[in-house]
This record gives C-alpha cells, structure tokens and sequence, in this order.
C-alpha cells in the first residue's frame, strides 16, 4: 500500500511542479495540470492547491462544486475544509457545516483548514463563537492565520466589555509579530481610550485597510469607551457613504453595546 | 558547477544531502516544538523520516545547481512565549544541527581514514565509507554555512529582524520569491564558491580526512587556481599536495604549469622529469611528455623538444587531433611565448 503509494505520489510531480508553477504565473493551464497531479496521486493537499487553481481561473462556484464533488469520490480532510471555506464564502452555512462534519470523521487536516472552517461555521451562534475562540486561543498547534483570528476575537470581546488592557495586550503581541490592521485599530481604541491621541493617531495612520473598514472599528471602539456623541457622529458619515456597513455596524453595537439604543 | 560531475560523484553526495537536509529541518520543527510551538509536530515535522521533509524540486536540484533544499518548517510566531528570541533560537537549530552533525560525523571518518584491513575489496569499502562520511560532512559545514547567509529564505534573513530592536521577523512571500531567484542565480554561476570555497578548504585542512582525498582537492583548488591565472597559488598548492605524496606525477605536473605560466622554465623541466619518471609509461604521461617539448623549446633545446613531441604523440595519439582553443588554461599550448 505504501509502496502504490510512493510509486503514485512520484509519478505526480512531474505535474504538480508544471501545475504549481504555472499558477504561480496565473496561467489557466495549471488547472488540469494540478487536476491530473491529484487524480493520479489521490493526495489531499494537492486536491486543495488543484481546487484553489480551479478558483483563481474558473470562479468559486466551479471550485465548490468540484470539491463537494470530490467528498464523494475521493474525500479527504483537506478537501472538506477547503470545500467548507468554499461554502462559507458563497455564504452556504449548512453545506459548511456538512463539510465539517463530514471533514472531522476522516480524520484531521494538520494545516487546520478544518479548524478554520469550525471558526467561521460558529460565527453565527456569538456564544458558541466565544468558546470556540476562547478554546483556540488555548490551543498551541495552530496555524498563524488562525491564532491572529482567534486572537483578534477574544480582543474584540475585550473591547465591548471594557477591558482595555487585555486588548493592549493582545494587540501588542500580534503587532510584534506581524502587521496587522484590525490590531493596529484597537490599539488606536486602546491609546484614544487612555488619552494619547498622538499614538492613537499614529496607529490608525498604519492601518492599511478600506475607509469605511477603518470607521467601523473607530466607531465600535468609541461606543466601547462610552463617547455615544463621536460614535453616532461618525456612524452618521458612515451611513452617508457606505449605508450597507454602517447598518452592519449599528446592528453589532445593538447587540453588544450596553445602553446602546 | 554540480550540473557537470560524474554520477559517482552524485551518488556519494545524496546520502550526505538527504541526512543533512533531514536533520537540519527536523531540528527547526522541534526546537519550535520546545520553544512552546506545537505547529510543526502538528504537520509532522518534528520526524528524522527524510521524506517528510525532503522537497523532491530540492533535491532534484542538487544534481543540476550546487544547492538543494527541503521542505521549510512552518513555524507559529504567536505560539513562542518569547516570539523574537524564540524564533532566533529556532532559525538558528537548523545550521547548529548541521554543525554538531558535522561534528559528530568526525569519530567514523577517524575510524576509516587509515586502511587496516588486508582484503582488496574490504580496502575499497572502507575507502568508499571515507569519501562518504568526508562528503557528508562537509556538505554539513556548508549548509550551515550557507544557511547563515542574510539572503531570504535562508536561514539568516530570519537571524537579523530578531536582533533589531522594532524589526518584525518574515518578510512578504513575493519579496522571497524575488530572492529566491537571486539565489539560483548567484548557485549557478557558481557565486556561493566565494563564501563555500574556503569554508570546504578551511574543512579540508581540520577534519581527519584520508591522504588521498586532500590531494584530490589539492589538485582541484590547484587547477582552479591555474584557471583564475593564480599561479603562484597553484605553484604553493602542487607543493601541498607533494608534501603528502612526493611521488605524485600529477602534482609534478601541476606545479610545472604553474612554473611554467611563471616563465620559471628550468624549475618546470625539473617537475616534469620527476613527473615522467613517477608515471607509468602510457596514455596518462602524454601530456607530460608534450609540455615537457614546450619547455625545451623554451629552453632552446629543440632536438630534445622534437623527441618529447614524437614520444607525446606516440603515447596519445589524439593530441595531434587536439586543437589548441580546446585546452584550458591548465593544459600547455598557450604558455606565455607561445
């Protein structure tokens, strides 16, 4: 079985490295290059880069249909997660939340796409989010990308309950590794919060992220501290230039902001 | 360049490789692993099983470039208690590991530098066993080595940000690939020799390795040394190797080049005798048989030059055929005065 295994696995990367380095360069003939490369070897993690390709050149419903497809002839952890990921973006929470199921029996993708993908599923239950956050954030073999995310979730929870130093903290542990927007735009709450404008002003300039992203995060950070005038003030403007976010903006403080009508 | 050298060759280099290449990520995933990193054992790194960390394009590319690679570790900044200082130590396991590997590598190569078994084909194992530990462990020192370089993804760009205050480690994945490409390039036009050369010659000279093999490198670094018209390196190179085996032809031969590019024609006709006499009368002497007329001729004594000429062409009758543009630097024809 190992021996099938490696002779198959051998003959594939001929393919994958062709296919690999042809969607480095976005050409579309890495596609059936990388499909080949997963049919012949029948690996999951050349599933997952052949569905990415297939994404990138074809579209996200061809890949999700193509990877819900394959949890049928050739399942694997790493394809469940990737098709969850797939179902979570074209906003299809219950085919997520099969692919997870169906992704946890077969076992455990190391790379955490399944972990990722629980993480985004428990997004729509806040309690449930909250100790799936809480439980991840414990957790010592994840990847980066999800202890940012669990991270910057717990931080958040910090801010609409007022504990500020807990956000300084974990902002500043991600910021010295690694700049990241959403970081920066708490400690902007954490500084405005403790009076320093100058340092708040200076990490909402660092913040690269859309206008109207950057308002929100003041907008919750100001409604954390208790300032209901700067926050309706701003959520006004928002309304007047991006009334979609500033709905989805409202609609969190309702919910989470104490004394917030 | 690697590209060009023999199968054999290619074969003594992979067992080094592999093992190095094992030993070298594996000590990343599980220094990360102690540091409080649980990622790489997660993706399973923490293993000395080559295959999980050999990248098969790496590999590959030992036999076409002078460099390989495998498959990098992972690492998660956020899981260090100390994500600076974590990651350094961390970055820095990989090259130690190759460097006490190396180290250890130095017990067997004692045991098998000094021939002591009497069956012919026990001699040619252990000579075999030398060349392999030898290569493997220098091929250790030089991953170390170049692994030390500040150029992303090696090892040392990873060193540095780590030290800087306010410095954050990583770097953007396009900027490495950028660099990557740097170091194909600078790997294929043989630029790393410049830093790797005498880190393997400062090796050849520390390291027990067997008689044989040193002069085997004397005589590459001297024909080397000929070609990049360092003559006088090559001269003190030969000498060198003559001091292991004064009855090297080969060595007799070279520093008769090397005298030769130096215009010290009586010096040379000297060596080249020694080398004639040392040398079994065949195809192997033609070429000191045909310098040796170049000499002469210098010399002024043509009759003798013309019969060293007869006797070359004799022995080797392809030299008639050999056209001067073919010979390098190392070979006669394009002496000074010619």
């Amino acid at each position: 079985m190992f021996l099938l295994r490696l002779i198959t696995w051998l003959i594939s990367l001929p393919l994958l490295w062709a296919g690999m380095l042809l969607a480095t360069l976005k050409v579309p003939l890495c596609v059936p290059l990388l499909r080949g490369a997963w049919r012949i070897s029948g690996d999951g993690d050349i599933g997952s880069r052949a569905i990415g390709a297939v994404q990138a050149h074809a579209g996200l419903n061809v890949a999700l249909a193509e990877a819900t497809h394959a949890m049928d002839h050739r399942p694997s952890p790493q394809v469940a997660g990737l098709a969850g990921l797939l179902a979570i973006q074209n906003q299809d929470r219950e085919l997520a939340k099969d692919m997870l199921a169906r992704g946890r029996e077969l076992g455990d993708d190391p790379a955490g796409s399944l972990d990722m993908l629980e993480f985004f599923t428990s997004m729509e239950d806040p309690k449930t989010h909250e100790e799936l956050v809480a439980r991840l954030d414990s957790r010592h073999d994840l990847p980066p990308m999800l202890s940012i995310m669990a991270s910057m979730s717990l931080a958040s929870y910090d801010v609409y309950a007022g504990r500020f130093d807990d956000v300084r903290l974990r902002a500043g542990r991600i910021l010295a590794v690694r700049d990241w927007p959403v970081a920066q735009m708490l400690m902007w709450t954490v500084e405005t919060q403790a009076g320093n404008h100058a340092a708040a002003d200076a990490h909402r300039a660092k913040a690269q992220m859309p206008p109207e992203q950057k308002a929100s995060c003041q907008i919750v950070g100001y409604a954390a501290m208790g300032d209901f005038a700067q926050t309706r003030q701003l959520l006004e403007q928002l309304r007047g230039s991006h009334p979609e976010t500033a709905e989805a903006v409202e609609e969190r403080l309702r919910n989470r902001v104490e004394g917030w009508a | 360049m690697i590209a060009m050298m023999s199968f054999d060759t290619a074969l003594l280099l992979l067992p080094g490789l592999v093992i190095g290449l094992t030993v070298h990520e594996c000590a990343h995933a599980w220094s990360a692993s102690l540091l409080g990193d649980d990622f790489p054992r997660r993706m399973g790194r923490v293993s000395l099983n080559p295959l999980r960390h050999l990248s098969p394009l790496g590999t590959l590319a030992i036999f076409l470039l002078p460099i390989g690679w495998g498959k990098p570790v992972m690492v998660n900044l956020f899981n260090f208690r100390r994500p600076k200082l974590d990651y350094l130590l961390t970055s820095l396991a990989g090259p130690l590991a190759n460097l006490l590997l190396a180290g250890l590598l130095i017990l067997p190569m004692l045991l098998t530098r000094h021939v002591f078994w009497f069956g012919r084909a026990s001699v040619n194992a252990m000579e075999t066993a030398h060349e392999l530990l030898t290569y493997a462990a220098l091929l250790n020192l030089g991953l170390a080595v170049l692994n030390l370089l500040p150029i992303p993804p090696l090892d040392g760009s990873k060193i540095w940000p780590c030290l800087i205050p306010g410095a954050r480690p990583g770097m953007s994945k396009r900027l490495t690939w950028v660099f990557i490409v740097v170091i194909l390039v600078l790997a294929s036009s043989r630029s790393f020799g410049v830093v790797i050369g005498p880190v393997v010659q400062f090796a050849y000279n520390v390291l027990p390795v067997s008689d044989s093999l040193r002069a085997d490198s004397l005589i590459l670094a001297a024909d080397d040394a000929l070609r990049d018209k360092q003559y006088a390196r090559a001269e003190s190179l030969s000498g060198e190797m003559l001091a292991i085996d004064d009855r090297s032809a080969e060595a007799f031969y070279y520093r008769a080049l090397a005298r030769g590019w130096q215009e010290n024609w009586q010096d040379a006709l000297e060596d080249l005798n020694s080398a004639i006499s040392y040398s079994p009368a065949d195809y192997r002497s033609s070429r000191y048989y045909d310098f040796r007329a170049d000499v002469l001729a210098h010399l002024g004594r043509t009759e003798a030059a013309g019969r060293d000429r007869m006797r070359a062409l004799e022995l080797d009758p392809s030299l008639a055929t050999m056209a001067p543009a073919s010979q390098p630097a190392t070979q006669p024809g394009d002496l000074p005065g010619e």
